[in-house]
């Protein structure tokens, strides 16, 4: 298999004949340095659940999102993807992120479609998810192939965040943590960046403190979640990577999930069966530091977990060769959350409401205004492209 | 010089029968200890001690330094998937990844529960698949393999494809269970579990709701009152041909018992009438709740059994029963086995107390 050349060199990896991307070459395509990750825009931002967005006034506002579809999902599928190695094909990833962002956006321009979301002075995060291993993660055919985009867009390499909450999990898959300013930085939030002690979400649910938690060490017990200095400081666009699994207790792990409980401390509090992570995933959502720089989500469905979850467990996976692209989470969870459904029902397993998941917050979410569970406003695209390959 | 040799008296005084005695305690030891080389009792053992090193793995090298994650910081390594290990009193576990120079990959995660009986339980959790013999129960399903061995629970999983991978992963597996030389038992309430008409694979063990609901969903509601100190089996039983579900949960106290049983009547089938339900008394509620299918309550003690997905009030009525003979009949069973424990362990405790008096 021909290795890819570095990032740092300014290759466009996919233009390579190589098919299929390992971790060890993903990792290979990510440059590492020595000097210190250069500060992003710092926010003005100071934010308790219930303070109205009008009330919210960042840099991040300047340049709103260039483009928008509330309820528009566009899937893309091609049984082929995985069908050699547990990674994906590369380039087979590759087609379907071209076909899934041109119909997304309506452009036909690869780089305008790009630039539909982002300008070129933009620090962009790509926030993925790795809580299920290597089992369920956000594949590294699926980030290189957003970095890559991104890059034609004009984002400079190095004002390209890969993100996750938790350093020790990424390195576990196999990322290697970058802060340097070349190439592509890869750190955690708990690598060091830490907790923006003006930003967080304040709600009536105690929770004990870890380690990893800002208030660690001053407080025993905190009714805060503080948001990652990646959003609040560093970013200026997001751009999620979520993975289709159930959870035992919000249900489902999937859009809302990764961009709320990925994004700030003390959650565990969320968790116990009696409150089931909702209202909390939503209202963390809701906070515009949030809601504001997520500008699109692509849903890495080519593998897909419907028991177990979120924690990876190879025997309730199965391969759904899809990635879907939107900017409207709450439409992504309510088709994740049918697409579980749907496996379960196959699978002979009750439906997950009928399972003790309900993945309630989805409701909630529509009805905070962050997208739609409708499936009438729900504008679901769906293009096979192992028929016309 | 063998004259003087019998005549050596021991300066601290100690009898000959005791310095033999001690002399065959170390003997004990080294034979059965050290002898065993690089095998360790589980209490002594922390999750990192059970990770192969280097002379072990040959060919494959670990990427980097062990990851160890305690109670404390779960949520960090698996967010939500956390609460379940929660349950089963998780202690902590340790991480490590493996690769060889082909580029294949393997991750061992070793976790510490408190006790056999929670190590048990979370292996429980799913153990559909091939069952190689590895510890005291082993699962091995699409490049995962489990096996749970006194109070440890490891997986190792490898999604690269191959069988010798696979042959690799179950070599690893049994090293990593023959440095656990103890063995734990088995949670006790599954003595009354059926030994025919059994799916196995189904048998699961839990202590709350969480992991009950991931078998069969009753609530969102605490309609049992299960709580840490509660434990309980759940298992797939066909005695007629269709599957029936059967839970049986022991509580602490009888009282305890009663209370979630009317708290079921109340709340899951919205029965009043049963509030001044006596504690000593046994009861038995039978009810059709949908398309034909019953489902089944009964108190016996400190223990509710519950059936569901019957086909007819008959078949239901004899699980109940069947299980209720079962509860009685194993404890005049263990009642037995414990005394004549009880009576061995006199014996042998006077016997040995002071061997001089052989």
């Amino acid at each position: 298999m021909k290795k890819l050349r570095g990032l740092s060199n300014k290759e466009n990896i996919h233009h390579e004949e190589t098919k299929h991307v390992s971790r060890r070459d993903f990792i290979k395509t990510v440059a590492t340095g020595a000097a210190v990750i250069t500060t992003g825009k710092s926010l003005d931002a100071s934010f308790v659940s219930m303070v109205e967005a009008s009330q919210y006034s960042t840099a991040v506002k300047k340049s709103a999102h260039l483009f928008s579809a509330v309820g528009r999902v566009v899937e893309v599928q091609d049984e082929l993807v995985a069908a050699k190695s547990y990674d994906p094909d590369a380039s087979i990833v590759q087609k379907m992120m071209d076909r899934g962002m041109r119909e997304l956006t309506g452009k036909s321009s690869l780089v305008e479609a790009w630039r539909s979301f982002v300008s070129p002075e933009d620090v962009v995060g790509i926030k993925v998810n790795v809580t299920g291993g290597k089992v369920v993660m956000s594949n590294y055919a699926v980030i290189n192939s957003i970095i890559d985009g991104l890059k034609s867009a004009g984002i400079k390499e190095n004002n390209i965040i890969v993100w996750e909450r938790h350093s020790g999990r990424l390195e576990t898959v196999g990322f290697k943590l970058n802060k340097s300013s070349q190439g592509v930085r890869i750190y955690a939030t708990g690598d060091g960046v830490g907790y923006d002690p003006e930003v967080y979400y304040d709600t009536n649910i105690p929770g004990e403190l870890r380690e990893s938690d800002l208030e660690y060490g001053k407080k025993e017990i905190s009714t805060r979640s503080y948001f990652s200095k990646i959003v609040t400081q560093q970013i200026t666009k997001l751009i999620t990577v979520p993975v289709i699994k159930d959870a035992s207790q919000a249900g489902i792990a999937i859009t809302l999930k990764n961009l709320s409980f990925g994004t700030v401390d003390n959650t565990p509090r969320f968790h116990p069966p009696d409150i089931l992570c909702d209202p909390a995933i939503p209202e963390i959502c809701a906070n515009p530091v949030l809601r504001d720089k997520a500008v699109l989500h692509i849903l890495d469905a080519v593998h897909a977990q419907y028991n177990g979850g979120p924690q990876g467990n190879p025997q309730w996976v199965w391969n759904y060769n899809s990635i879907l692209f939107s900017t409207d989470p709450v439409a992504l969870d309510y088709l994740g959350a049918q697409i579980i459904n749907e496996k379960r029902k196959k699978e002979g397993m009750p439906e997950l409401a009928k399972a003790g998941k309900d993945p309630r917050h989805i409701n909630t979410a529509a009805r905070k205004g962050l997208g739609t569970n409708d499936p009438g406003k729900i504008d679901h695209l769906k293009i096979d492209l192992t028929e016309v390959s | 010089m063998i004259g003087q040799k019998n005549q050596w008296r021991c300066p601290h005084g100690i009898s000959k029968a005791r310095r033999m005695w001690i002399f065959s305690i170390i003997l004990w030891c080294l034979t059965n200890g050290l002898s065993r080389g690089e095998g360790y009792n589980a209490a002594s053992l922390n999750p990192t001690d059970l990770l192969p090193g280097k002379k072990e793995l040959m060919e494959w090298s670990s990427v980097s330094p062990p990851e160890v994650y305690l109670k404390e910081g779960l949520f960090d390594y698996m967010d939500g998937g956390a609460e379940l290990y929660l349950e089963f009193n998780f202690k902590r576990v340790a991480i490590q990844e493996y690769t060889n120079k082909q580029g294949s990959s393997f991750m061992i995660e070793v976790y510490q529960m408190d006790s056999p009986n929670n190590a048990y339980g979370i292996y429980s959790f799913d153990t559909r698949g091939e069952h190689p013999v590895i510890g005291q129960g082993a699962t091995y399903s699409s490049g995962l393999l489990k096996f749970w061995k006194d109070r440890f629970f490891c997986r190792i999983l490898s999604l690269d494809q191959g069988e010798n991978l696979k042959s690799i992963i179950f070599a690893i597996g049994e090293k990593i269970a023959a440095r656990i030389l103890t063995e734990g038992a088995r949670p006790h309430i599954l003595t009354y579990v059926p030994r025919e008409n059994i799916t196995p694979e189904s048998i699961h063990y839990f202590h709350q709701r969480v992991t009950l609901n991931n078998f069969y969903y009753l609530s969102d509601k605490n309609v049992l009152n299960l709580n840490e100190k509660t434990e309980g089996v759940f298992f797939e039983y066909k005695p007629g041909g269709k599957i029936a579900k059967v839970i049986l949960i022991r509580y602490p106290r009888t009282e305890d018992s009663l209370a979630a049983f009317k708290k079921f009547l109340n709340l899951y089938l919205q029965d009043k009438d049963f509030n001044n339900v006596g504690s000593n008394e046994e009861k038995e509620i039978i009810r059709s709740v949908r398309d034909g299918e019953y489902m089944g309550i009964k108190l016996d003690r400190d223990y509710l059994v519950l059936v569901f997905e019957t086909r007819n009030k008959q078949i239901c009525q004899d699980i109940l029963r069947g299980m209720s003979r079962r509860l009685r009949v194993r404890k005049s069973e263990c009642m037995v086995s414990s005394f004549c424990c009880l009576v061995r362990r006199t014996l042998a405790h006077g016997q040995n107390h002071d061997p001089s008096h052989r």
